[in-house]
């Protein structure tokens, strides 16, 4: 069964339409990344697998859960990173995290969240009130809110911004870790691509609200192994003969 | 350090309401531990509320419960009007409130959260119960408390608060269900969209140094007026508009209510912006006064015009020219100090709101017992905030 699978999605705020019809499917265990420049659709894509917005057209099922009929149970199995600047000011992030773990209903704080927060030299932040954080610091929670639970699938819009680089390092290795040790799917909306170049198994070009670009695992390899080239030199080229306009 | 327990608690409480209640208990108890932490501040807002609550206290001994008594007691007369009129107040705090609270649930950090529909529903039946419930409290306490200073008759008491109380519970039901069905919609549908554009530039707003800021206050009260954020205001007027006035004196009248509730809504949108402005520009070499220049000519425009409008709706109900002067100065007064408190407080803008609030309802008192003081009392205090908000800068 599919960790994600989306057919036919289609997205407009009013008459603008921002989504055009995407069809995407993640395998358990599937490190994906999803590039594209500014304006593209890819918050809005996110945002609709989340169930945050509903797509006028199209179907959204997490392992195997359909968000519309089933959305419950389609939360359920995601995992999704709190924007931070939705964060609420006057809670901790030890009590953050206990009202997500309730949500899930999981009796504590799960082990492997504490770990992470650990690995992220988060542990010191967990007993501040989130008003005292900084953007990485918010950042950083909202990642551990995404991940608590562990999902079959973990979706995360731009995690990398605002983490220093010892920080950006152990979220990547965790990830990685989760998609080859857990069977969990990762799905990860970013502009670093030399940062998702290293980790992904997979990797999606949006473009004017459409999937234009698929590279698997050997695509990616054969980039990573050429040395004259590089995943944002092949993504710089698939937007010129795709006709990129700049939206930004 | 939480017990297993009480996360056990937390786990279970999930199930039956939506977790944003058990958030919403946290933050309190959050806010009462730094309130016990920064305990001489705490003591200090505590013994100044006090003297705030007594010099109210007093002044509300003196006023004359009988005289307001005889008003209501005409008012329990016209028990259709009375209930349509709180019908119209419970339906717009219930379906604003309701709507906030569904716009939160669904677009902010509990959007993806997987929480059982049934579990939001129970969570939105009870703030709107516990709203309604608090609203009819405070309806309740009011009438009481003018029971209480009556000296004779309270006969109105019972039929007044049972129409009132009948019109809110209704109005606030039927906000419910609107909002409940809006709910049902999609979700992108519950933040509306309004054009903000005027139908006509007021170039002539903008600060030389700051162009713009102007037209931000103005576009944002336009939003605001447009999406309807006062039609209650309107509907409240449409159902206590009196009969049996001459056709100028009810345009007079229009003209006075539509002066007011406009204006309140341009200086609540206008002090709105001003404090998103002092984040937008936290970085920026402004100097205050500039700044409050900048942010001062809109909240202006929008005076000269609720006064000219305003001022023209009394004189065509027959008021004298000095009353007229008197409406535009004490509407310019009240504006003026509560745009130099929420300079003052412009990284608290909350505060501002209160003690706006407690110092207009001080001077209400002054200008009852010694009328020529409180304008005098007016500039003082406005003058004292403007510097202490230059101190700031």
């Amino acid at each position: 069964m599919p960790a994600l699978e989306i057919a036919g999605l289609v997205h407009a705020y009013g008459t603008q339409r921002v989504l055009e019809g995407v069809d995407l499917r993640l395998q358990p265990g599937e490190f994906a990344a999803l590039i594209g420049p500014n304006g593209s659709g890819k918050t809005t894509l996110l945002r609709c697998l989340a169930g945050i917005l509903q797509p006028q057209q199209g179907r959204i099922a997490i392992a195997g859960a359909d968000m519309r009929s089933d959305t419950l149970a389609a939360k359920q199995r995601l995992g999704f990173a709190v924007d931070p600047t939705l964060l609420p000011n006057l809670l901790t992030g030890r009590q953050c995290l206990e009202l997500f773990a309730g949500a899930r209903e999981l009796g504590a704080i799960p082990a492997a969240t504490l770990e992470l927060a650990e690995a992220l030299a988060f542990t010191r932040w967990l007993d501040h009130e989130v008003q005292a954080y900084s953007l990485g610091t918010r950042q950083k929670l909202g990642i551990l809110l995404g991940l608590i639970g562990e999902p079959p699938l973990i979706v995360l819009d731009e995690p990398m911004n605002g983490l220093d680089p010892l920080s950006a390092f152990a979220l990547k290795q965790h990830l990685v870790h989760l998609t080859r040790e857990h069977g969990c799917a990762v799905l990860l909306a970013t502009h670093a691509l030399e940062v998702a170049e290293r980790f992904i198994s997979r990797c999606v070009l949006l473009l004017g609200g459409r999937l234009v670009q698929d590279w698997d695992t050997p695509a990616l390899d054969a980039i990573r192994h050429d040395p004259d080239t590089s995943l944002e030199q092949v993504m710089v080229e698939a937007l010129q003969r795709f006709g990129a306009p700049r939206n930004d | 350090m939480p017990t297993f327990a009480a996360i056990a608690t937390l786990a279970q409480m999930a199930a039956y309401f939506h977790p944003r209640l058990q958030e919403s208990r946290r933050v309190a108890g959050n806010r009462l531990r730094r309130l016990a932490r920064q305990w001489p501040q705490t003591v200090f807002h505590l013994v100044a509320g006090g003297a705030l609550l007594a010099l109210v206290g007093f002044g509300v001994l003196h006023i004359d419960g009988d005289r307001i008594g005889l008003v209501l007691r005409l008012l329990a007369e016209q028990p259709l009007m009375v209930g349509l009129a709180f019908a119209a107040f419970g339906f717009a705090m219930c379906r604003n409130a309701t709507l906030d609270l569904l716009q939160e649930l669904h677009l902010g950090w509990w959007g993806a959260a997987p929480v059982p529909p049934a579990a939001t529903r129970r969570s939105l039946h009870l703030h709107a119960l516990l709203q309604t419930a608090l609203g009819n409290l405070i309806v309740f306490l009011v009438l009481a408390g003018i029971v209480a200073l009556s000296r004779h008759d309270a006969s109105w008491f019972r039929p007044l608060l049972a129409a009132a109380s009948s019109g809110f519970w209704l109005g606030s039901g039927l906000g419910y269900v609107v909002v409940r069905r809006l709910g049902r919609q999609r979700r992108d549908k519950l933040v509306q969209q309004h054009v903000s554009t005027p139908l006509v530039k007021l170039a002539v707003l903008d600060h030389p140094q700051l162009p713009h800021l102007a037209d931000w206050q103005r576009r944002e009260t336009l939003r605001r007026w447009r999406s309807g954020g006062r039609n209650w205001q309107f509907l409240l007027l449409g159902l206590l508009f009196p009969t049996g006035l001459l056709p100028w004196q009810m345009i007079g009248l229009l003209l006075l209510c539509i002066a007011l509730i406009w204006y309140g809504l341009a200086l609540r949108s206008s002090e709105d912006v001003l404090v998103r402005a002092t984040q937008l520009f936290a970085a920026m070499p402004l100097p205050f006064p500039r700044f409050a220049a900048g942010t001062a000519r809109y909240p202006l425009f929008a005076w000269i015009c609720a006064s000219l409008l305003g001022a023209t709706g009394l004189l065509l109900q027959s008021a004298k020219p000095a009353i007229a002067l008197a409406f535009a100065a004490a509407i310019g007064l009240g504006s003026l100090l509560s745009l130099c408190l929420t300079w003052r407080y412009r990284h608290r803008p909350g505060v501002a709101r209160v003690r706006a609030s407690a110092e207009v309802l001080i001077l209400l008192l002054v200008a009852y017992q010694l009328p020529p003081l409180a304008p005098l009392l007016a500039l003082g205090l406005a003058a004292r905030h403007y510097l202490v908000a230059r101190s700031l800068a």
